[in-house]
């Protein structure tokens, strides 16, 4: 089959495609609707975590150096871990919950905190649909992952962590750019769905559509085509 | 067809005519009308469909001879006998086909009948 074949198909079909993209986009389009207006604020909070162990040492060597700087990015991994777990979201809570400021039920924090590590310093976020709810979590969050950590990892390992607020919380709006991507992805997968499912369509129809398929099954001309 | 005297019009099925007045039915008689306008004398030759009332080519010619020009409405190919031996016995013999309706195996297997029958097929019409 040539492109002309396959264009003669979905002009044929032209409804399927329609029908199915219209479907995609509206239900694309909500999906972004609600996340867009369910991201709402985004508070961040930025952690330095070290190694105390490392600094007893006296880093005569490289391997010393290296065994250090593992050590700490290890830990730095397990505090952004540990800062997206339940316990820490109820710690959050608790003390958002005193002030009675919205949304602040350990349903709304749970599920809500992201974190990325570089190196030895960790970027945590929580996203929240109030804006000073966002922050104070943000805050909270900090204050769990460091002061209040022993809660969380328990003593010892506190104790051999070194963990400080380095940036203190800020808030802003939440990131959508993932959101117009993936809404972009699901209209661009619809539209192909939509013209395979055209193409299926004209595969699985046994009755003849055009005077090329007239002419393929009988093998003589089309004299006339009438309407 | 301009030497033809007598054409066959066939579906390859009966069901693939529609019988109530839509786009197609009738079309043997519209043809006859046409020549018949135009000052050509022109007769409309309906085939029976069942099978006991099978034609013979000899009686088909009859119904053929002289020198007016007719047009021989036949029934499903791949359900009437008669319109096949009716398509041995025609100059011209026009497939009919209806988008949307008339399958397209139905359309190999007229071919296969009507090749086989030796019939001369000139070509098909597309009822969209």
């Amino acid at each position: 089959m040539s492109w002309s074949d396959y264009l003669a198909i979905l002009r044929r079909r032209w409804w399927i495609v329609a029908v199915v993209v219209i479907l995609d986009v509206l239900a694309s389009g909500l999906l972004f609707y609600r996340s867009y207006h369910h991201a709402g604020w985004q508070g961040t909070v930025t952690l330095y975590v070290a190694d105390v162990g490392a600094t007893n040492t006296t880093l005569e060597t490289t391997d010393q150096l290296l065994a250090g700087e593992t050590a700490a990015d290890f830990f730095a991994d397990d505090i952004k871990d540990v800062a997206q777990s339940a316990a820490v979201a109820s710690y959050v809570s608790s003390r958002l919950q005193r002030h009675g400021l919205p949304s602040s039920a350990p349903a709304d924090i749970s599920g809500s905190v992201g974190g990325v590590r570089t190196d030895r310093t960790v970027n945590l976020w929580i996203t929240n649909r109030s804006a000073t709810t966002a922050l104070a979590a943000a805050q909270a969050l900090g204050q769990a992952m460091s002061t209040a950590r022993a809660k969380f990892i328990g003593a010892r390992m506190a104790r051999r962590t070194y963990v400080r607020v380095i940036s203190p919380a800020t808030v802003g709006p939440a990131p959508t750019s993932h959101d117009l991507v993936n809404f972009a992805l699901r209209v661009v997968l619809g539209i192909v769905v939509a013209i395979g499912l055209a193409l299926l369509w004209d595969v699985l129809d046994p009755t003849v559509r055009d005077r090329d398929d007239v002419e393929t099954s009988l093998g003589k001309p089309v004299l006339v085509v009438s309407r | 067809m301009p030497d033809a005297r007598s054409i066959l019009l066939a579906w390859p099925t009966a069901g693939d005519a529609r019988p109530s007045g839509g786009a197609g039915s009738g079309l043997a008689s519209s043809l006859a009308e046409a020549y018949r306008s135009a000052g050509i004398e022109a007769a409309l030759l309906s085939l029976p469909a069942e099978s006991d009332l099978l034609l013979t080519v000899d009686e088909l010619g009859k119904e053929l001879s002289g020198n007016r020009l007719t047009v021989v409405e036949g029934s499903g190919l791949l359900d009437s006998p008669n319109t096949v031996l009716a398509a041995r016995a025609v100059d011209a013999v026009v497939v009919l086909a209806r988008r949307g309706h008339t399958r397209r195996s139905d359309l190999v297997a007229s071919r296969r009948e009507l090749t086989g029958a030796g019939a001369p097929v000139v070509g098909a019409v597309l009822i969209a």
